[in-house]
Protein backbone atom coordinates (compact mmCIF):
# COMPACT_ATOMS: atom_id res chain seq x y z
CA UNK A 1 0.00 0.00 0.00
CA UNK A 2 1.13 3.57 -0.63
CA UNK A 3 2.25 5.90 2.35
CA UNK A 4 -1.26 7.72 4.43
CA UNK A 5 -2.08 10.75 3.09
CA UNK A 6 -2.48 13.29 5.58
CA UNK A 7 -6.43 13.45 5.30
CA UNK A 8 -6.51 9.47 5.45
CA UNK A 9 -4.69 9.96 8.61
CA UNK A 10 -7.06 12.43 10.10
CA UNK A 11 -10.05 10.18 9.60
CA UNK A 12 -8.28 7.00 10.44
CA UNK A 13 -7.42 8.90 14.09
CA UNK A 14 -11.27 9.56 14.20
CA UNK A 15 -11.94 6.08 13.28
CA UNK A 16 -14.49 7.39 10.24
CA UNK A 17 -12.62 4.94 7.37
CA UNK A 18 -14.22 2.37 5.72
CA UNK A 19 -13.44 -1.20 7.84
CA UNK A 20 -11.51 -2.62 4.47
CA UNK A 21 -9.76 1.08 4.23
CA UNK A 22 -8.64 0.71 8.44
CA UNK A 23 -7.27 -3.04 7.85
CA UNK A 24 -4.87 -1.94 5.20
CA UNK A 25 -4.05 1.61 7.06
CA UNK A 26 -2.80 -1.07 10.25
CA UNK A 27 -1.30 -3.19 8.08
CA UNK A 28 0.82 -0.05 6.38
CA UNK A 29 1.31 1.07 9.62
CA UNK A 30 3.27 -1.95 10.85
CA UNK A 31 5.67 -1.82 7.81
CA UNK A 32 6.23 2.11 7.13
CA UNK A 33 8.14 4.13 10.19
CA UNK A 34 7.29 7.69 8.15
CA UNK A 35 3.82 6.85 8.40
CA UNK A 36 4.01 5.39 11.91
CA UNK A 37 5.44 8.74 13.42
CA UNK A 38 2.65 10.26 11.03
CA UNK A 39 0.34 8.35 12.99
CA UNK A 40 2.04 8.97 16.61
CA UNK A 41 1.96 13.00 16.25
CA UNK A 42 -1.56 13.25 14.98
CA UNK A 43 -2.26 11.22 18.20
CA UNK A 44 -0.49 13.07 20.49
CA UNK A 45 -2.17 16.23 18.99
CA UNK A 46 -5.85 14.82 19.45
CA UNK A 47 -4.57 14.05 23.11
CA UNK A 48 -3.63 17.93 23.78
CA UNK A 49 -7.27 18.75 21.88
CA UNK A 50 -9.13 19.84 25.05
CA UNK A 51 -11.43 22.96 26.06
CA UNK A 52 -12.91 22.82 29.41
CA UNK A 53 -16.69 22.43 28.91
CA UNK A 54 -18.95 25.10 31.28
CA UNK A 55 -20.45 23.22 33.87
CA UNK A 56 -24.12 24.23 34.84
CA UNK A 57 -25.31 24.11 38.80
CA UNK A 58 -28.59 22.28 39.15
CA UNK A 59 -29.61 25.52 40.64
CA UNK A 60 -28.65 27.03 37.44
CA UNK A 61 -30.61 24.76 35.36
CA UNK A 62 -33.51 24.74 37.87
CA UNK A 63 -33.91 28.75 37.33
CA UNK A 64 -33.35 28.02 34.00
CA UNK A 65 -36.61 25.66 33.74
CA UNK A 66 -38.42 28.15 35.38
CA UNK A 67 -37.71 31.51 33.11
CA UNK A 68 -38.83 28.94 30.17
CA UNK A 69 -42.55 28.08 31.70
CA UNK A 70 -42.45 31.44 32.82
CA UNK A 71 -42.63 32.98 29.13
CA UNK A 72 -44.61 29.93 28.64
CA UNK A 73 -47.18 30.96 30.32
CA UNK A 74 -46.80 34.55 29.08
CA UNK A 75 -47.59 33.45 26.19
CA UNK A 76 -50.76 31.52 26.40
CA UNK A 77 -52.33 34.29 28.09
CA UNK A 78 -51.25 36.42 25.26
CA UNK A 79 -52.02 33.74 22.84
CA UNK A 80 -55.96 33.82 24.73
CA UNK A 81 -56.12 37.60 24.79
CA UNK A 82 -55.29 37.45 21.05
CA UNK A 83 -58.07 35.10 20.29
CA UNK A 84 -60.60 37.19 22.63
CA UNK A 85 -59.16 40.61 20.38
CA UNK A 86 -59.60 38.88 17.51
CA UNK A 87 -63.42 37.53 17.99
CA UNK A 88 -64.12 40.59 19.05
CA UNK A 89 -62.71 42.23 16.39
CA UNK A 90 -63.97 39.59 13.72
CA UNK A 91 -67.29 40.15 15.05
CA UNK A 92 -67.18 43.76 14.79
CA UNK A 93 -65.77 43.78 11.16
CA UNK A 94 -66.23 40.31 9.81
CA UNK A 95 -70.17 40.34 10.55
CA UNK A 96 -71.41 43.86 11.47
CA UNK A 97 -69.68 46.20 9.27
CA UNK A 98 -69.84 43.98 6.51
CA UNK A 99 -73.44 42.88 6.79
CA UNK A 100 -74.30 46.32 8.10
CA UNK A 101 -78.27 45.99 6.21
CA UNK A 102 -78.52 42.60 8.09
CA UNK A 103 -77.14 44.24 11.56
CA UNK A 104 -79.40 47.11 11.33
CA UNK A 105 -82.52 44.74 10.80
CA UNK A 106 -81.59 42.51 13.66
CA UNK A 107 -81.36 45.57 15.88
CA UNK A 108 -84.62 46.84 14.91
CA UNK A 109 -86.12 43.61 15.48
CA UNK A 110 -84.22 42.80 18.95
CA UNK A 111 -85.62 46.66 20.43
CA UNK A 112 -89.25 45.48 18.84
CA UNK A 113 -88.77 42.26 21.29
CA UNK A 114 -87.84 44.32 24.07
CA UNK A 115 -90.37 46.96 23.31
CA UNK A 116 -93.54 45.49 25.70
CA UNK A 117 -91.79 44.51 28.34
CA UNK A 118 -90.59 48.19 28.97
CA UNK A 119 -94.05 50.33 27.79
CA UNK A 120 -95.88 47.09 31.09
CA UNK A 121 -94.02 48.31 33.05
CA UNK A 122 -94.33 52.09 33.23
CA UNK A 123 -98.47 52.15 32.93
CA UNK A 124 -100.08 52.34 36.20
CA UNK A 125 -102.76 50.23 37.67
CA UNK A 126 -106.38 50.47 38.59
CA UNK A 127 -105.85 49.78 41.93
CA UNK A 128 -103.34 52.12 42.83
CA UNK A 129 -105.93 54.54 41.20
CA UNK A 130 -108.56 53.66 43.54
CA UNK A 131 -106.15 53.72 46.66
CA UNK A 132 -105.62 57.37 45.72
CA UNK A 133 -109.37 57.99 45.79
CA UNK A 134 -110.45 56.53 49.17
CA UNK A 135 -107.83 58.13 50.80
CA UNK A 136 -109.39 61.37 49.25
CA UNK A 137 -112.17 59.95 50.35
CA UNK A 138 -111.59 59.93 54.12
CA UNK A 139 -109.40 62.65 54.22
CA UNK A 140 -112.72 64.83 53.05
CA UNK A 141 -114.94 63.32 55.06
CA UNK A 142 -115.47 66.06 57.26
CA UNK A 143 -115.53 68.12 54.37
CA UNK A 144 -118.56 69.14 52.77
CA UNK A 145 -117.00 69.50 49.48
CA UNK A 146 -117.74 67.00 46.83
CA UNK A 147 -114.55 64.61 46.23
CA UNK A 148 -114.18 62.54 43.36
CA UNK A 149 -114.82 59.36 45.44
CA UNK A 150 -118.81 60.35 46.02
CA UNK A 151 -118.75 61.54 42.58
CA UNK A 152 -117.47 58.20 41.18
CA UNK A 153 -119.57 55.79 43.50
CA UNK A 154 -122.21 57.83 44.32
CA UNK A 155 -123.40 58.43 41.15
CA UNK A 156 -126.89 57.63 42.26
CA UNK A 157 -126.99 60.15 44.89
CA UNK A 158 -125.87 62.90 42.43
CA UNK A 159 -129.36 64.62 42.42
CA UNK A 160 -128.98 65.88 46.01
CA UNK A 161 -125.56 67.10 45.36
CA UNK A 162 -126.90 68.91 42.04
CA UNK A 163 -128.33 71.98 43.86
CA UNK B 1 -22.94 14.70 24.76
CA UNK B 2 -26.35 14.71 23.70
CA UNK B 3 -25.87 12.13 20.92
CA UNK B 4 -24.70 9.67 23.73
CA UNK B 5 -27.70 10.58 25.49
CA UNK B 6 -30.38 9.57 22.53
CA UNK B 7 -32.18 6.50 24.24
CA UNK B 8 -32.90 8.88 27.47
CA UNK B 9 -34.01 11.97 25.65
CA UNK B 10 -36.60 10.02 23.58
CA UNK B 11 -38.31 8.44 26.44
CA UNK B 12 -38.68 11.85 27.98
CA UNK B 13 -40.06 13.36 24.64
CA UNK B 14 -42.21 10.19 24.70
CA UNK B 15 -43.50 10.89 27.99
CA UNK B 16 -43.78 14.43 27.33
CA UNK B 17 -46.02 13.53 23.94
CA UNK B 18 -48.14 11.32 25.81
CA UNK B 19 -49.55 14.07 28.36
CA UNK B 20 -46.88 13.86 31.37
CA UNK B 21 -46.09 17.90 31.37
CA UNK B 22 -43.28 17.30 33.80
CA UNK B 23 -41.60 14.73 31.39
CA UNK B 24 -40.18 18.25 29.79
CA UNK B 25 -38.72 19.63 33.06
CA UNK B 26 -36.72 16.35 32.94
CA UNK B 27 -35.74 16.82 29.93
CA UNK B 28 -34.50 20.13 29.96
CA UNK B 29 -32.26 18.68 33.06
CA UNK B 30 -31.19 16.09 30.99
CA UNK B 31 -29.92 18.29 28.16
CA UNK B 32 -29.45 22.22 29.99
CA UNK B 33 -25.79 21.88 30.15
CA UNK B 34 -24.98 20.24 26.90
CA UNK B 35 -26.88 23.35 25.04
CA UNK B 36 -25.32 25.64 26.48
CA UNK B 37 -21.98 24.40 26.26
CA UNK B 38 -22.50 24.40 22.47
CA UNK B 39 -23.83 27.87 22.55
CA UNK B 40 -21.12 28.73 24.12
CA UNK B 41 -19.22 27.23 21.09
CA UNK B 42 -21.03 30.13 18.99
CA UNK B 43 -21.35 33.13 21.46
CA UNK B 44 -18.41 32.63 23.20
CA UNK B 45 -19.37 34.07 27.24
CA UNK B 46 -21.57 32.02 29.21
CA UNK B 47 -24.06 34.48 30.06
CA UNK B 48 -25.21 34.94 25.93
CA UNK B 49 -25.27 31.37 25.96
CA UNK B 50 -28.24 30.47 28.84
CA UNK B 51 -30.21 33.22 26.85
CA UNK B 52 -29.54 31.37 23.68
CA UNK B 53 -30.30 28.26 26.03
CA UNK B 54 -33.89 29.82 26.97
CA UNK B 55 -34.62 30.04 23.35
CA UNK B 56 -33.98 26.54 22.22
CA UNK B 57 -35.78 25.23 25.10
CA UNK B 58 -38.97 27.17 24.17
CA UNK B 59 -38.83 26.12 20.60
CA UNK B 60 -38.20 22.46 21.42
CA UNK B 61 -41.43 22.86 24.01
CA UNK B 62 -43.46 24.13 20.89
CA UNK B 63 -41.88 21.94 17.92
CA UNK B 64 -42.08 18.99 20.23
CA UNK B 65 -45.32 17.85 19.20
CA UNK B 66 -44.50 18.18 15.53
CA UNK B 67 -41.28 16.17 15.60
CA UNK B 68 -41.34 12.71 13.28
CA UNK B 69 -40.57 10.23 16.05
CA UNK B 70 -38.42 8.35 13.36
CA UNK B 71 -35.32 10.93 13.09
CA UNK B 72 -32.67 11.40 15.08
CA UNK B 73 -33.72 13.81 18.35
CA UNK B 74 -30.30 14.71 19.39
CA UNK B 75 -29.40 15.67 15.84
CA UNK B 76 -32.97 17.60 15.91
CA UNK B 77 -32.01 19.33 18.74
CA UNK B 78 -28.08 20.44 17.74
CA UNK B 79 -29.84 22.36 14.47
CA UNK B 80 -32.29 24.32 16.93
CA UNK B 81 -29.25 24.94 18.54
CA UNK B 82 -27.48 26.17 15.46
CA UNK B 83 -29.72 28.26 14.14
CA UNK B 84 -30.81 29.99 17.26
CA UNK B 85 -27.28 30.90 17.89
CA UNK B 86 -26.61 32.15 14.36
CA UNK B 87 -29.81 34.14 14.78
CA UNK B 88 -28.44 35.19 18.35
CA UNK B 89 -25.02 36.57 17.12
CA UNK B 90 -27.13 38.73 14.01
CA UNK B 91 -29.49 40.25 16.23
CA UNK B 92 -26.72 41.06 18.31
CA UNK B 93 -24.32 42.33 14.55
CA UNK B 94 -21.25 41.95 16.78
CA UNK B 95 -18.42 39.40 16.88
CA UNK B 96 -17.69 37.74 20.22
CA UNK B 97 -14.62 36.24 20.89
CA UNK B 98 -14.05 33.77 23.20
CA UNK B 99 -11.33 36.25 24.03
CA UNK B 100 -13.63 38.08 26.21
CA UNK B 101 -13.55 35.92 29.16
CA UNK B 102 -9.90 35.22 29.00
CA UNK B 103 -8.28 38.99 27.96
CA UNK B 104 -10.11 41.58 29.85
CA UNK B 105 -7.72 43.03 31.38
CA UNK B 106 -4.35 42.20 28.57
CA UNK B 107 -3.96 43.89 25.50
CA UNK B 108 -4.74 41.41 22.33
CA UNK B 109 -1.77 40.99 20.59
CA UNK B 110 -1.62 40.07 16.65
CA UNK B 111 0.98 37.39 16.95
CA UNK B 112 -0.05 34.47 18.76
CA UNK B 113 3.42 32.91 18.75
CA UNK B 114 4.39 35.86 21.25
CA UNK B 115 1.60 34.62 23.83
CA UNK B 116 2.46 30.99 23.86
CA UNK B 117 4.80 32.11 26.96
CA UNK B 118 2.27 33.60 28.66
CA UNK B 119 -1.04 31.97 27.93
CA UNK B 120 -1.54 28.08 29.11
CA UNK B 121 -2.63 25.64 26.24
CA UNK B 122 -5.98 25.80 26.89
CA UNK B 123 -6.46 29.51 26.56
CA UNK B 124 -4.53 28.85 23.25
CA UNK B 125 -6.84 26.32 21.78
CA UNK B 126 -9.47 28.10 22.00
CA UNK B 127 -7.99 30.81 20.70
CA UNK B 128 -6.89 28.94 17.73
CA UNK B 129 -10.83 27.89 17.48
CA UNK B 130 -12.04 31.43 16.98
CA UNK B 131 -9.28 32.00 13.95
CA UNK B 132 -10.81 29.10 12.31
CA UNK B 133 -13.33 29.19 9.47
CA UNK B 134 -17.04 29.00 10.25
CA UNK B 135 -17.79 25.62 8.94
CA UNK B 136 -14.17 24.59 10.08
CA UNK B 137 -14.50 25.27 13.39
CA UNK B 138 -18.16 23.64 13.25
CA UNK B 139 -17.23 20.07 12.34
CA UNK B 140 -14.17 20.35 14.65
CA UNK B 141 -16.47 20.89 17.61
CA UNK B 142 -19.56 18.28 16.86
CA UNK B 143 -16.29 15.97 15.91
CA UNK B 144 -13.83 16.42 18.54
CA UNK B 145 -15.86 17.92 21.36
CA UNK B 146 -19.43 16.31 21.20
CA UNK B 147 -18.07 13.35 19.55
CA UNK B 148 -20.43 13.00 16.93
CA UNK B 149 -19.97 10.63 14.03
CA UNK B 150 -19.21 12.35 10.48
CA UNK B 151 -23.34 11.06 8.80
CA UNK B 152 -24.54 13.19 12.16
CA UNK B 153 -22.78 15.68 11.63
CA UNK B 154 -23.73 15.98 8.00
CA UNK B 155 -27.19 15.82 8.84
CA UNK B 156 -26.84 18.85 11.69
CA UNK B 157 -25.01 21.18 9.21
CA UNK B 158 -26.99 20.03 5.87
CA UNK B 159 -23.85 19.35 3.95
CA UNK B 160 -22.34 16.24 2.41
CA UNK B 161 -20.06 13.71 4.07
CA UNK B 162 -17.52 14.29 1.59
CA UNK B 163 -17.47 18.37 2.71
CA UNK B 164 -17.58 17.16 6.43
CA UNK B 165 -14.69 15.27 6.10
CA UNK B 166 -12.87 17.62 4.34
CA UNK B 167 -13.92 20.54 6.63
CA UNK B 168 -12.30 18.46 9.57
CA UNK B 169 -8.72 17.64 7.45
CA UNK B 170 -8.41 21.47 6.71
CA UNK B 171 -9.44 22.43 10.71
CA UNK B 172 -7.59 19.68 12.37
CA UNK B 173 -4.19 21.27 9.56
CA UNK B 174 -5.02 24.85 10.74
CA UNK B 175 -5.23 24.12 14.16
CA UNK B 176 -1.48 22.12 14.00
CA UNK B 177 -0.24 25.67 12.32
CA UNK B 178 -1.54 27.98 14.68
CA UNK B 179 -1.03 26.24 17.88
CA UNK B 180 2.40 24.91 16.96
CA UNK B 181 3.82 26.94 14.76
CA UNK B 182 6.73 26.47 11.85
CA UNK B 183 8.84 24.51 14.24
CA UNK B 184 5.43 22.31 15.87
CA UNK B 185 6.14 18.66 16.39
CA UNK B 186 2.77 17.82 14.84
CA UNK B 187 3.37 19.62 11.05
Amino acid sequence: MRCISKKEMVLFCYGEIAEKQKREIENHLKECGRCFRLYEESKKFFSTLKIQKKEISSLEIEALIKAVRARLTDEKGENLREKVGYFFNGLWYGIIFRYKVASVIAGIIIFLLLLPTVKYKKTPTSNLSMEILQVEMELSLEDEDISEFDVYYNFNDLEKYSS
Amino acid sequence: MLAHKEGEIRQCVEKFLGGKENSFDSLVRLIASDVVNIACYYVGNIEDAKDIAQEVLIKLYRKLKGFRQEANISTWIYRIVINTSIDFIRRKRKVISFKEGITKDRKATQNIKDEIVRRDKKVLIEEALERLPSRQKEVIIFKHFEGLKINEISKVLGCSESSVKTYLYRAVENLKKIIGGKNALYI
